[in-house]
């Protein structure tokens, strides 16, 4: 210890609690006893009620910097929410049934939706929520009310609406390789949000309302209503029908139009028999990847 | 609360301790007379604290009476009292007349005193209370590593405002 530290030392041990100050304690806790006795006979809390008004200033800031923390927490929960719920990307599956996927950013299913009755019953077997996109098309792709409909004359149509490309891009990816695994024909596509929107104002997924358009464009005497009861393979072989008609009557207009109106009548009365599957894909989607 | 037997014999071991304490960090006399009081007021009414030995009291007292000084001065800058006009009427004068103003021992002990804090009141338990790095650490609820450091800090301040 140098000669300084040892002096500062001497100093306070000159200091001494005077005599009066330790008078003074004494007779402010005696006091301060005859109160807390005289007050726990009447109020047996007074005592602890002193040391909460005491403790007062550091419970406010104690309980300001908590109230910071927990408005953080709920800030950054928030943010996550919205990330993790909001759907980014939708996925509509239209064979009969028609079922709609909310996908959010991270390829999670966090909306499903039967667009018709039948999609209800496909979702009510098959829990798909939460699930990762591809794990939720192969439960989908189990899932006995699924299959039973996609049988091989089947059409299944697959639409993307999503602002995100990238994401459209490798969902479609998806969505083919899951058209490949089932016994049925179809497609994956993109189609805007505006078509989506107008196709559930219809009560129709995205791409049979689509094909609707297309049939109503063929023949004026049907309504959307009609459409909306047919399922996508009658959609599509009524289609191709009026189209093999117009190509008939374009290549022999005196001979074979009566042939072509036949096979028009054929496909419209005969909703199963046909194998068209391939001949779909207009009505200005893009098609993307495989 | 604790027996007035038990408050006594506290105050017969420690007052000293507690006093110089108080005077090291209040403004005033008054205050000093206050932080004491109010120190030795908790104690009585913590009766349900338990003390291992008479060192862990005094040390107890000491960390009760520090932290009644921060409070009071806290609680001053907050109040519209001028802090220098507090500090201005300081005097640390002991009773038997050895610590006067105008004495060596006098402008030792103020050079102490107007060390900031930390390092202060580390430098303070370490060459007036005799206090290891480790015990100080306990009573300025502090890293041991800090209070090392900070007792190296002031002895280098308390060097610097003696030259």
């Amino acid at each position: 210890m140098s000669f300084s530290e040892q002096q500062v030392r001497q100093a306070f041990e000159q200091l001494h609690a005077p005599r009066a100050a330790i008078d003074a304690t004494l007779q402010r806790i005696e006091q301060l006893r005859t109160q807390e006795e005289a007050s726990r006979s009447v109020e047996p809390a007074s005592s602890k009620d002193f040391r909460v008004i005491r403790s007062c200033g550091r419970t406010w800031r104690v309980g300001l910097a908590a109230a910071c923390v927990a408005l953080a927490l709920v800030g950054v929960l928030g943010v996550g929410c919205k990330l993790y719920f909001e759907p980014t990307a939708y996925v509509g599956i239209d064979v009969n049934p028609s079922i709609e996927l909310g996908v959010n950013r991270f390829d999670i299913v966090v909306e499903v939706r039967g667009i018709n009755e039948d999609g209800e019953a496909v979702l009510q077997q098959a829990p798909l929520l939460y699930r990762s996109f591809d794990e939720a098309l192969e439960l989908l792709g189990k899932s006995e009310a699924f299959r039973a409909s996609v049988e091989s004359a089947a059409v299944m149509e697959i639409t993307i609406s999503s602002d995100n490309e990238a994401q459209t891009q490798h969902l479609c990816i998806q969505g083919d390789r899951f058209i490949e695994e089932m016994p049925c024909h179809g497609t994956c596509s993109h189609a805007s949000d505006e078509d989506r929107h107008e196709a559930h104002s219809h009560g129709m997924g995205v791409a049979r309302y689509q094909a609707a358009r297309e049939l109503l464009a063929l023949d004026s005497s049907l309504t959307m209503e009609d459409c909306a009861a047919l399922s996508m393979r009658e959609l599509r072989d009524r289609i191709a029908a009026y189209e093999m008609t117009e190509t008939a009557d374009e290549e022999s207009p005196a001979g074979s139009s009566e042939e072509g109106e036949a096979a028009a009548d054929q496909a419209a009365g005969n909703h199963h028999g046909q194998g068209l599957g391939g001949g779909h894909g207009r009505g200005g989607r893009e098609r993307h990847g495989g | 609360m604790r027996s007035a037997k038990d408050i006594e014999r506290a105050m017969t071991a420690h007052a000293d301790a507690v006093w110089r304490a108080c005077a090291l960090h209040c403004a005033s006399q008054a205050d000093v007379q206050d932080a004491f009081q109010e120190t030795f007021i908790k104690y009585a009414q913590a009766d349900g604290t338990m003390f291992a030995d008479d060192e862990h009291r005094k040390a107890w007292l000491l960390r009760v009476a520090i932290n009644q000084c921060k409070d009071m001065l806290r609680a001053r800058s907050r109040s519209d009292v001028s802090l220098d006009e507090t500090v201005a009427t300081v005097e640390l004068v002991s009773s038997d007349g050895v610590v006067q103003p105008g004495s060596v021992l006098f402008e030792v002990a103020e050079a102490l005193r107007s060390l900031d804090d930390p390092p202060r009141t580390p430098l303070y338990l370490s060459l007036c209370e005799g206090y290891t790095a480790p015990e100080i650490a306990e009573v300025v609820a502090a890293p041991v590593n800090t209070v090392y450091s900070w007792i190296a800090r002031g002895k280098q301040q308390l060097r610097e405002v003696l030259s």
